[in-house]
C-alpha cells in the first residue's frame, strides 16, 4: 500500500451559505490547486462546535478568513468569522507564529476599520469574484517551482463549476456546503490540476522539439 | 507580506483520496464525471453513485450532516 505524503492542512473560514456559492467553489479549487488540505467548520454541529473548531485550527498550520460577509443578516451582525480568526490568532501567537493567518475582505481598507485589532495583517481584497480570490491566494501562496496562473486556476474553476449539477446529484447532496460534496468538489479540483500539470508537460515537450 | 511557500507538490485525486479515507472507486466515479464532456449526462451517476462505494464517507476531517448555520 502507497504511504500517505504529508500535505499542508489550511483553515478556511467562510461563509457558508448560497451568496457565498461562487467564492466558496473558487476557495476549494484555488486551495486545492495549490496542494493543501482544506478543514472547514461544514456541517458542525451547535453542541460542542466551539472544541471542533479549535480542534481544525489546532490540525492546520495556515488559516484563511473571509470577512467580507459580516455585515448584519437579519438585523444581527455575524460576528463567527472573527471569532474564528480570533481563535486563529491566538494559535498563531502561542506557536510563535507557525501558524499562519490571511484575511480576505471585499472592499479595500473595511477590515481596518471593522476589525482594527488586525492591522498588522494586510487583507487580500477579492471584490467579490472568483478571481479576485485567486489573485489573493496567487499573492500568499508560492508552489516550488512556482506554477500554477490566475487563468490555470480559474479555467480550472469554469470546468469544476459546470460540473457542479452531476458532482452534486453523484455525492447524493442536496447543497454545495455538504461534507460529502465538499470531498468531492476537492477531488475535482485535483483532476483538473492534472490535467493542468498534464497540458504543460505537451507544451514543454512540443517547445523541446522545435 | 512574505509568501509561504508550500513545501510538496499537489497530491493526486487518489493521494487526496486517501487521506479523506475515501476509496479508489469513488475518485474514479469524479475522474470520470471531469472527464465526460459537458452537457453529456454521466453514465457513471445515472447507474450508481460514488458514495455507494464508499463506506468510509463522512469519516474524514469533516462531520457529513447538512449544512452549517453559521
Amino acid at each position: 500500500m502507497a504511504s500517505r505524503r504529508h500535505v499542508d492542512a489550511i483553515f478556511l473560514n467562510i461563509p457558508y451559505d448560497k451568496e457565498f456559492e461562487d467564492l466558496y467553489v473558487a476557495y476549494i479549487v484555488g486551495l486545492t490547486q495549490f496542494g493543501l488540505l482544506i478543514n472547514a467548520t461544514l456541517a458542525v454541529p451547535n453542541q460542542g462546535r466551539l472544541e471542533t473548531i479549535i480542534g481544525l485550527i489546532g490540525k492546520s498550520n495556515l488559516s484563511i478568513h473571509d470577512l467580507s460577509r459580516i455585515e448584519p443578516a437579519r438585523g444581527i451582525p455575524r460576528f463567527n468569522m472573527p471569532v474564528e480568526l480570533g481563535l486563529a490568532l491566538y494559535r498563531r501567537h502561542t506557536t510563535r507564529g507557525r501558524h499562519r493567518v490571511y484575511v480576505f475582505e471585499s472592499k479595500p481598507y473595511r477590515a481596518q476599520r471593522s476589525t482594527s485589532d488586525i492591522n498588522g495583517i494586510d487583507p487580500q481584497i477579492h471584490h467579490g469574484t472568483a478571481k479576485g480570490v485567486m489573485a489573493g491566494l496567487r499573492n500568499i501562496f508560492r508552489q516550488p517551482g512556482d506554477v500554477t496562473t490566475v487563468p490555470e486556476m480559474l479555467r480550472s474553476y469554469r470546468a469544476v463549476r459546470r460540473k457542479l449539477p452531476e458532482l452534486k446529484r453523484n455525492a447524493g447532496g442536496e447543497s454545495l456546503f455538504e461534507a460529502s460534496v465538499f470531498q468531492d468538489l476537492t477531488l475535482a479540483a485535483l483532476v483538473e490540476s492534472q490535467k493542468l500539470i498534464e497540458r504543460r508537460g505537451r507544451i514543454h515537450r512540443r517547445s523541446h522539439f522545435c | 507580506m512574505s509568501a509561504y511557500v508550500i513545501g510538496n507538490p499537489v497530491p493526486t485525486p487518489e493521494e487526496m483520496g486517501r487521506i479523506l479515507g475515501l476509496s479508489p472507486e469513488h475518485v474514479a466515479a469524479v475522474r470520470r464525471i471531469m472527464s465526460t464532456p459537458s452537457g453529456r449526462k454521466s453514465s457513471k451517476s445515472k447507474s450508481r453513485t460514488a458514495s455507494s462505494f464508499d463506506s468510509k464517507r463522512g469519516s474524514s476531517r469533516i462531520p457529513s450532516k447538512g449544512p452549517s448555520s453559521r
